[in-house]
């Protein structure tokens, strides 16, 4: 318990506003406006969580997205969310923490036990062992020790993020000084521009290390950006991390807000400057990673908003100028500080600050915490290391958008090489490590009018800091993935000297940090190793997201019934009404059966509509009009079947095949008059017949005498099929006896008025009976049902759900596409050989037919199974012989049981089944091998008497 | 998934929902017609001087106007159906009155909920555009925007509207 928390300092909390949280069950307190990390760092817990591989004690790093420890499950208000990082999330009242990675505690974690087996767990370690043991039979052991984070799906976070797409001139990424002087040199000029940061308040650096622009302080500057932004019609986001950068010049970004639901913002800009930056390297020792060790920033960052301070007793190991304020704050605050500094040449000590100059820290002690550390061989006190190895700037978003890096001695970093992504980079990320430079190069980026911001402050200098490989202890490189100097130098000398290779063969930076602490040195380290210079060795590839962003921000709204919701039908009410079970049918919410018990209800639709009629919701069926003097043609190359020889007022089956000869669809096309078809494509292929027809139009035919128009969804259509279908019409006003309609035989339609609207009655069956498909436009569809209806109760007929219809279609072998097809299907597979031998000009698919594939005896074909059980075979079952060994034949694409049959009926796809007809096979499912025969598909009725009533 | 989480209905035509900031109102429905090729003999003839509309161009208060699908094909919406469907000189005409539903937003929230729905607002002659993941043709009313989203949809996407409107 070394933290604590300054009596005055920290102007973002509210002193008067304590709030009470807990943290792996102990309560404590902290205040409005704290950060989860400023309030834990006050409190005093060190232990905050544990190493991914070793359970080593972790506690606080850093101040941002780039903290690799303080991770934890998060509960409040009954809800949860896995690895919230304590950095960026604001304290709210009963907040409930939990480490990650621990059992059952950060303090107590008895895992803990895996560090000390750590000399047999080396880099690579589950590579060569556990693939020489057999990787199946340990895999499920270490899946359940490894993970971050546990979801629990009875506290799932609601689907409340929106997602909002905008538009901008200018889209600023970081408003740090250098993104302030671009969003204001821009906006000055009347240029829309976004101003985005992932912190809760402008200002960036500037608000923990101060600074005077212009000759005043910097908050004014920040208030006039913000004034200035807005006026010209932008957007100031706080709390919001821009997290993606992807392909053409479009950015994701995450905007947390105060009780209220987080935005998802896909964001599009005509220009885009980053200025988000630079994050501060660690140094490397025996043991830096012990809890109570903290990147020197983060300290001055906690202790100016927050009054938290990181120790009492505080070594400050640097390399550079801006440590100097850090331990001057620190001392001020009334810790006692040590500078240790490994340059000879420094600035002056900072008052009340022990300076040591041209001192190297090489080892931290402790247990389970920071206790006293060893610099150039003396041992000091120390309740908290804080290390400052540099700065890395944040180029993450340049990378993402396809920007290379340059190495740049001056700041020793990696810097964006200029033009190389769609965006110009400033201030920190782009090296330039100073007040003044940064303002320069924003309000430069900006093409600012006049001359840039002013400011005082010099550029830091700095020393360049790298692991050193001749210190002994472990040296943590990353500490989130427990990778050590020794695991990079082992890498090396197993060969994985590139990049990717060592971040593959140790896990380097792969942890949930996007290894922002590590990458540097692990790529320092192996340049060390290697005898090449660090921009010899490179970086590895930078990938979306910048931060870990919930799974439920990115899918937003679109969860539940919200997530691809089907279609809905005009009369879904009505349907409801009759007790009608819902199901996704092609993409359609439909009727499935009417009732509950869905067995008897099925039996008992599909048995009354076989005996007197049945009445269901057609309206999903595709009426794709095909319109011009053109048509006929283009239904001719698009079908298997021809279509110009159809009469007006007529109706023909036919297919759609792919171009691989594959059949895509099938369906009714009715011809209305001589340049009028409508396609009854079936209901989940609309848009793709719809596609087919349309490509075949534009690339085929003069397209200015053909059209193709998709009016689905303008019509309501309402089948009736029975014996009592024709009666049920009568009687329901929709047929006159002894008019054209009444008289409209099997494949007739016409189109014609009922009740003063637009009626289209087409006889057409895809039960075997009579049938009429009856199609009013939607607004009169409440009529027509009703019409129907009443007719129904009279002639003891029956609405039937899907699942009927599916029994009444296989009864007469009607096929159902993509249920009794499957991807090598042909027509000739199912029988429809005609137009394959006969047809001689081109169609859609034709060259695919006559392969010599598409002409093996042996395909797949359809048949009928007659099965002496009473109950149905198993749909997907296997077709094999009836005796000796197992090999697929085949398989069962549809069964039911016929009630009007009174036995089980089956459909199947059957190697050369036609010339089966009559033999046994065997149907082997789940281990059992039943028998079937072999028949005609067509089971009920064969020579279509049924057709006419 | 139980089947039955689908239950939010179509709105009925001629109702107003009030949501947060904003208002949503299914408008009754009246005339449309799919039309193709010669667009401009078709309005021509069908609707002289009904202006041929792209994305969110404004819609008049009274009498007919065409949204610009493609290059050659547009919904004409009139105050009642039209007859004459089918092929004419050089262009096709296919009844359509009840396949869109339009769906009137206004009031502080709609740019909000427009930016929810759709990418961001660039000009275009096509009225069309993906619209809360379906495709809609959107017009611009004095007080807001219309959206003309196929009438399968429109449960799904007042739906949606209504949960961005809570959430934005």
């Amino acid at each position: 318990m070394s933290g604590w928390r300054h009596p005055s300092m920290g102007h973002m909390i509210d002193r008067t506003s304590p709030i009470s949280f807990s943290f792996d069950g102990t309560p404590l307190q902290g205040f409005q406006g704290d950060s989860v990390a400023s309030a834990l760092l006050a409190a005093g817990p060190r232990v905050l969580g544990r190493s991914f591989k070793y359970h080593r004690p972790r506690g606080l790093w850093g101040m941002a997205g780039e903290e690799p420890n303080a991770i934890f499950d998060v509960q409040e208000q009954g809800l949860g969310c896995p690895n919230q990082r304590a950095t960026t999330l604001p304290l709210r009242a009963g907040m409930a923490l939990r480490s990650v990675n621990t059992r059952p505690s950060a303090q107590g974690d008895w895992l803990g036990v895996m560090d000390w087996a750590q000399r047999f767990l080396p880099a690579g370690f589950y590579y060569k062992t556990f693939m020489a043991l057999g990787w199946m039979r340990w895999e499920p052991m270490i899946r359940r020790m490894a993970g971050l984070g546990r979801l629990d799906p009875a506290h799932m976070p609601a689907a409340t993020t929106p997602a909002l797409n905008a538009l901008c001139d200018l889209l600023v990424i970081g408003a740090g000084p250098a993104g302030l002087a671009a969003a204001k040199a821009a906006a000055d000029q009347g240029r829309v521009v976004w101003l985005l940061d992932e912190a809760t308040a402008l200002g960036g650096s500037l608000r923990w290390r101060g600074g005077e622009i212009n000759g005043a302080p910097w908050a004014e500057f920040a208030n006039a950006t913000e004034t200035a932004v807005l006026q010209a019609g932008g957007r100031v986001l706080t709390d919001t991390t821009l997290w993606g950068a992807f392909d053409h010049g479009s950015y994701a970004a995450w905007q947390r807000r105060a009780n209220a639901p987080d935005r998802h913002w896909r964001l599009r800009a005509q220009q885009v400057i980053l200025a988000a930056g630079a994050i501060e390297r660690p140094m490397w020792f025996a043991n830096n990673d012990l809890p109570g060790i903290l990147s020197a920033e983060a300290a001055l960052h906690y202790l100016v908003l927050y009054g938290a301070v990181a120790g009492r007793r505080i070594l400050l190991a640097t390399g550079n100028d801006a440590s100097y304020p850090v331990a001057a704050a620190l001392a001020q605050a009334g810790a006692q500080v040590i500078l240790a500094d490994t340059r000879q040449q420094t600035p002056p000590a900072p008052q009340g600050v022990r300076h040591m100059p041209g001192a190297t820290l090489s080892r931290a002690h402790g247990s389970r915490a920071v206790g006293a550390a060893t610099v150039d061989g003396h041992y000091i006190d120390a309740d908290t290391i804080l290390v400052s190895g540099g700065y890395t700037p944040s180029v993450h978003l340049h990378c993402q958008a396809g920007g290379k890096l340059d190495w740049a001695p001056a700041c020793d970093a990696l810097v964006p090489r200029p033009g190389t992504a769609p965006m110009a980079t400033v201030g920190a990320a782009n090296g330039a490590f100073g007040l003044a430079l940064a303002l320069a190069q924003g309000h430069a980026a900006a093409q600012g009018a006049g001359p840039a911001p002013q400011a005082t402050a010099p550029a830091w200098g700095l020393a360049a800091i790298r692991p050193n490989p001749q210190l002994r202890g472990r040296q943590w490189i990353d500490p989130q993935n427990d990778v050590t100097l020794k695991d990079v130098k082992l890498a090396a000398q197993e060969g994985y000297s590139a990049v990717e290779h060592l971040k593959r063969y140790t896990t380097l930076g792969m942890a949930t940090d996007q290894g922002r602490s590590a990458n540097f040195a692990g790529l320092a380290a192996m340049a060390a190793l290697t005898g090449r210079s660090i921009a010899q060795t490179g970086t590895t590839t930078y990938r979306p997201p910048f931060v870990p962003v919930p799974l439920g921000v990115i899918g937003g709204l679109r969860r539940g019934s919200a997530f691809d919701p089907p279609k809905r039908l005009a009369l879904e009410p009505q349907h409801r009404e009759m007790g009608a079970r819902l199901r996704e049918y092609g993409g359609w919410l439909r009727p499935a059966f009417y009732g509950t018990d869905e067995a008897r209800a099925v039996q008992s639709e599909a048995l009354i509509a076989r005996k007197t009629v049945g009445l269901y919701d057609a309206s999903p069926l595709g009426k794709i009009e095909v319109i011009g003097p053109n048509a006929a043609a283009l239904l001719d190359f698009c079908g298997y079947v021809p279509m110009s020889s159809l009469k007006p007022g007529r109706a023909r089956y036919g297919f759609m095949l792919a171009e691989s000869g594959i059949v895509h669809d099938d369906g009714v096309v009715l011809r209305l008059d001589t340049d009028r078809f409508v396609v009854s494509a079936s209901s989940s292929h609309v848009a793709s017949v719809r596609m087919i027809l349309e490509e075949a139009r534009q690339d085929r035919f003069a397209s200015k005498d053909v059209f193709v128009h998709d009016i689905t969804c303008n019509w309501c259509t309402l089948t009736a099929s029975g014996p009592a279908a024709r009666a049920l019409l009568v009687q329901a006003g929709v047929l006159a006896p002894g008019s054209a309609a009444h008289a409209l035989p099997h494949m007739g339609v016409i189109e014609s008025q009922w009740q003063g609207a637009p009626l289209r009655l087409a006889r057409v069956s895809f039960t075997g009976d009579c049938a009429f498909e009856i199609s009013v436009p939607l607004r009169h569809a409440s009529a027509l049902y009703t019409a129907l209806d009443a007719a129904r109760t009279t002639l003891g007929g029956a609405w039937i759900g899907l699942e009927a219809v599916m029994i009444l279609r296989a009864e007469k072998g009607y096929i159902l596409v993509g249920k009794d097809t499957d991807g090598v299907t042909m027509p000739h597979d199912l029988g429809w050989s005609g137009p394959r031998s006969k047809r001689q000009d081109p169609y859609f698919g034709d060259r695919a037919l006559f392969t010599a594939e598409a002409q093996r005896p042996d395909r797949r074909q359809l048949v009928g199974l007659v099965t002496p059980q009473h109950t149905p075979l198993p749909t997907g079952a296997h077709i094999v012989p009836n005796s000796g060994d197992l090999h697929s034949l085949g398989f069962v694409t549809s069964s039911y049981y016929s009630p009007f049959l009174g036995r089980p009926i089956a459909l199947a796809m059957v190697n050369g089944g036609r010339d089966l007809m009559g033999e046994t096979v065997g149907v082997f499912h789940l281990g059992e091998r039943m028998q079937a025969q072999i028949c005609a598909p067509c089971a009920l009725d064969p020579k279509g008497e049924r057709l006419n009533g | 998934m139980d089947d039955r989480i689908w239950t939010t209905q179509a709105p009925t035509p001629g109702t107003t929902l009030t949501l947060r900031q904003c208002t949503l109102e299914c408008l009754p429905p009246q005339g449309a017609a799919l039309m193709s090729g010669a667009l401009d003999r078709a309005l021509a003839c069908l609707a002289p001087g009904a202006p041929l509309l792209g994305l969110l161009e404004t819609q008049p208060a009274t009498g007919p106007f065409a949204l610009r699908i493609a290059r050659d094909r547009a919904l004409l919406c009139t105050a009642a159906p039209l007859g004459q469907q089918g092929w004419h000189d050089g262009w096709a005409l296919s009844a359509a009155d009840d396949a869109y539903v339009a769906l009137h937003v206004s009031g502080p929230a709609a740019a909000d909920l427009q930016a929810a729905c759709m990418a961001p607002y660039q000009a275009s002659p096509s009225a069309m555009v993906k619209f809360a993941g379906q495709y809609a043709l959107l017009s611009r009313s004095a007080t807001g925007f219309i959206a003309r989203v196929e009438a399968a949809h429109s449960a799904e996407i007042v739906h949606y509207l209504q949960m961005v409107a809570d959430n934005i």
